[in-house]
């Protein structure tokens, strides 16, 4: 039966902008799933939104040809940020039946069995403002399960959330497949395509069926390029390192949370030159807070954070950046120029790295990311996957010393993903040391020299890669 | 008193109410200083750390304290204490309305504490059950949970320009006028972009979709809060009859 179709499905944001969709016709029946890849930027967000009905009922722009729905439909967005808003995780499972005035049994049990289904019951009573990237992602997944849509669409979804809920996610939305739930996921991770009916290819406004499933489902494993083995240089010495969040409640005498929250304690390890470390480990784990502890954003409240031998509590945070590059797990939030342009070649204009003439660096990062085309356009209303190159743009175009990337390959299409990792690899030939912090387990081992599981309670092992 | 904490928070935004409306409209120093220590009470009483409260409000009170002083020279009253030529900077009448204004300040900032012992769907749903239309119950809620979110945001860009290796510190005033100049636009436009999409998520799960919407969350009065409220209303008319009566 059909669920969602379109038919000469044609959109553009204004008269002068090119079209992101051409005469897309397309049909999702029920108990289907069908996955939409393509490079980042081609439109896949756009058509999910079309379909969805968010264009052009709320979005402006030229809008042709017809979508019809055939049922309820949910919508999860790619930013988690931009979805939650309720001050508990059930608060916020709560929301979608309450607008539809059920009563409240009928809420109880829906929220109990998104709980479950998601595994966020130890979560229910947490603020989703403070949770983990991949954490917040399961509570905007699981605030429009608490809809018992028809018609699920998914746009990258699943992009932040570890293994385990990863397949745990997976198992479910084939559970609501066989419900007769029709879901539409738009995907770059090859790893979530394999519960898909069917697959679209995505490009220049146009759909096309991929011949074979297994074409994107089994790309070639990239070969793995080992580094030359020389002498390790330490860039970054992390010495029994204990950090906790503090309570933001005005509760008297309570700043401190309990010492069971603490995310780490006496944490040490070392990060080299040269070689590439993945940090891994479960949503929630503190993987983003060490990233932040090692750039000097936070400031741990034990221990200490050396930067090639230099106490981190002496240096300034420019001091840290100018040697440091990080990117942010949310991209948008570390975009703050009026173009693409400006943005790659800011720290060239203000920065410690002023006065050098940064303009063949930056537009060689334009012209290795992709980004020419877009070099007059305004950071913020780019899709999160340019937002992304953007973003690695601006960060490698100062050549830090050691680079830390926070989910560098959400919103990256796979030969996006190439370019990101021969990049990344050419840069530790150069001898300059990465940590990358990522879910994405083919990506990390195509890359990564040595990989730190990150587990709660703050224990890092050493694990080998291929385990 | 260990227990304020728990009440409805209806009962919480009626004593804001009580207190606010007497910090305003009582003008005697005396009495406001008597109000500010039952306040201070009140917040010990809601388990809230008054310096805390004051050290997070410390921007606000320092412009407080600004307008005060100029208050208190622009207004000159009674006994001249401080004079330059035939202009008095500082009078005795000066310094007790300035006072009275620190206190009023004061006095709304810390009854205000009073609420953050509930979170917002709390509040929200106290406004809803008081027939405040749910949509701008939200509205309201939703713009007071994302002004932390914003600051944040602010933070985040601050220290993303820091790790591109510019010391905001050490800047020239030009340049470092530029930045911040700069920097206007694009966080205002995102944090557009970000309440267009927090509005379009909503719509998405179904917000107005019908007339009456459910909840999960029911607030209940129990006895304490009607008897808080009780003495709260007995106490504001007492003090307003006293003060029309003897002061006024």
């Amino acid at each position: 039966m059909l669920a969602l179709s379109a038919s000469d499905l044609s959109f553009q944001y204004d008269e002068k902008a090119a079209p992101l969709l051409k005469s897309v016709s397309f049909q999702l029946q029920t108990g289907k799933i069908i996955v939409i890849t393509g490079p980042s930027g081609c439109g896949k967000s756009t058509f999910a939104a079309c379909l969805a009905g968010v264009i052009p009922e709320h979005v402006s722009g030229i809008f042709q040809g017809e979508v019809s729905r055939f049922g309820t439909c949910g919508m999860v967005f790619q930013d988690p940020d931009t979805q939650i808003f309720m001050p508990l995780v059930e608060d916020e499972l709560a929301f979608a039946p309450e607008n539809l005035g059920l009563p409240v049994e009928e809420i109880k049990a829906r929220i109990e069995e998104v709980l479950q289904e998601t595994g966020l019951e130890a979560l229910r009573k947490a603020d989703p403002g403070r949770l983990s990237g991949g954490q917040k992602q399961l509570v905007a997944l699981g605030a429009v399960l608490t809809l018992c849509p028809e018609i699920l669409i998914l746009d990258e979804a699943l992009a932040q959330i570890d293994e385990i809920s990863r397949r745990r996610m997976k198992a479910l939305l084939c559970r609501l497949k066989e419900q007769g739930v029709a879901i539409l996921m738009i995907e770059h991770e090859t790893e979530n395509m394999d519960i898909a009916d069917e697959v679209f290819f995505m490009e220049e406004g146009s759909l096309s069926p991929l011949a074979e499933k297994r074409d994107a489902v089994s790309q070639k494993q990239r070969e793995k390029k080992n580094p030359v083995p020389s002498p390790k240089k330490e860039i970054l010495r992390v010495e029994e390192l204990g950090f906790f969040y503090e309570s933001k409640r005005l509760k008297k005498g309570c700043k401190q949370r309990s010492s069971d929250t603490s995310l780490f304690n006496d944490l040490s390890f070392s990060l080299y030159a040269g070689e590439i470390t993945a940090l891994v480990g479960g949503n929630g784990a503190g993987k983003t807070t060490l990233g932040k502890l090692l750039t000097g954003i936070l400031t741990p409240q034990k221990g200490r954070v050396l930067l090639e031998e230099a106490d981190g509590r002496s240096l300034s945070l420019a001091q840290k950046g100018s040697r440091i590059g990080y990117c942010f797990q949310n991209p948008a939030n570390q975009l703050f120029t009026q173009s693409v342009e400006e943005e790659v070649s800011f720290g060239f204009k203000y920065g410690i790295s002023k006065g050098v003439d940064g303009r063949a660096q930056a537009e060689n990062m334009l012209s290795l990311f992709e980004l020419d085309s877009l070099r007059e356009s305004f950071p913020l209303n780019l899709s999160w996957g340019e937002k992304r190159r953007l973003v690695l743009a601006a960060v490698l175009a100062l050549e830090p010393a050691y680079l830390i990337l926070d989910e560098p390959t959400t919103g990256l299409d796979a030969v996006r993903m190439e370019v990101l990792s021969s990049t990344l690899e050419s840069l530790r030939e150069r001898g300059i040391g990465i940590l990358v912090i990522s879910h994405n387990k083919g990506f990390v081992q195509g890359i990564a020299d040595r990989v730190l599981s990150l587990q709660e309670g703050g224990i890092l092992d050493e694990i080998s890669c291929f385990s | 008193m260990k227990s304020l904490a728990s009440l409805d928070p209806r009962t919480k935004f009626f004593l804001v109410a009580c207190l606010s409306s007497l910090g305003v409209l009582l003008s005697d120093l005396r009495i406001l200083c008597g109000l500010f220590a039952l306040c201070l009470l009140l917040l010990l009483g809601f388990q809230i750390s008054p310096t805390q409260l004051f050290q997070r409000t410390k921007a606000l009170l320092g412009v407080v304290l600004a307008i005060a002083v100029l208050q208190s020279v622009f207004t000159p009253g009674g006994e001249a204490l401080l004079t330059l030529g035939r202009i008095s900077l500082l009078s005795t009448g000066g310094l007790v309305l300035s006072g009275e204004f620190i206190l009023r300040i004061l006095i709304i900032v810390a009854s205000a504490g009073f609420l953050s012992t509930s979170d917002s769907r709390e509040l929200i749903q106290g406004l809803i059950q008081w027939k405040l239309p749910y949509e701008l119950a939200f509205m309201t809620a939703m713009a007071v949970r994302f002004l932390p979110v914003f600051a944040q945001e602010f933070r985040d860009a601050f220290a993303a320009i820091q790790l591109r290796g510019i010391d905001l510190h050490h800047l020239p005033f030009r340049q470092k006028m530029e930045v911040y100049a700069g920097l206007f636009q694009p966080v205002a436009g995102g944090a557009l972009l970000k309440a267009k999409a927090l509005a379009l998520s909503i719509e998405m799960r179904g917000f107005r979709a019908c007339e009456k919407r459910s909840s999960l969350l029911v607030l209940r009065f129990s006895l304490k809060d009607y008897l808080v409220m009780s003495l709260a209303a007995v106490f504001t008319v007492a003090a307003l009859l006293y003060y029309l009566l003897y002061l006024g």
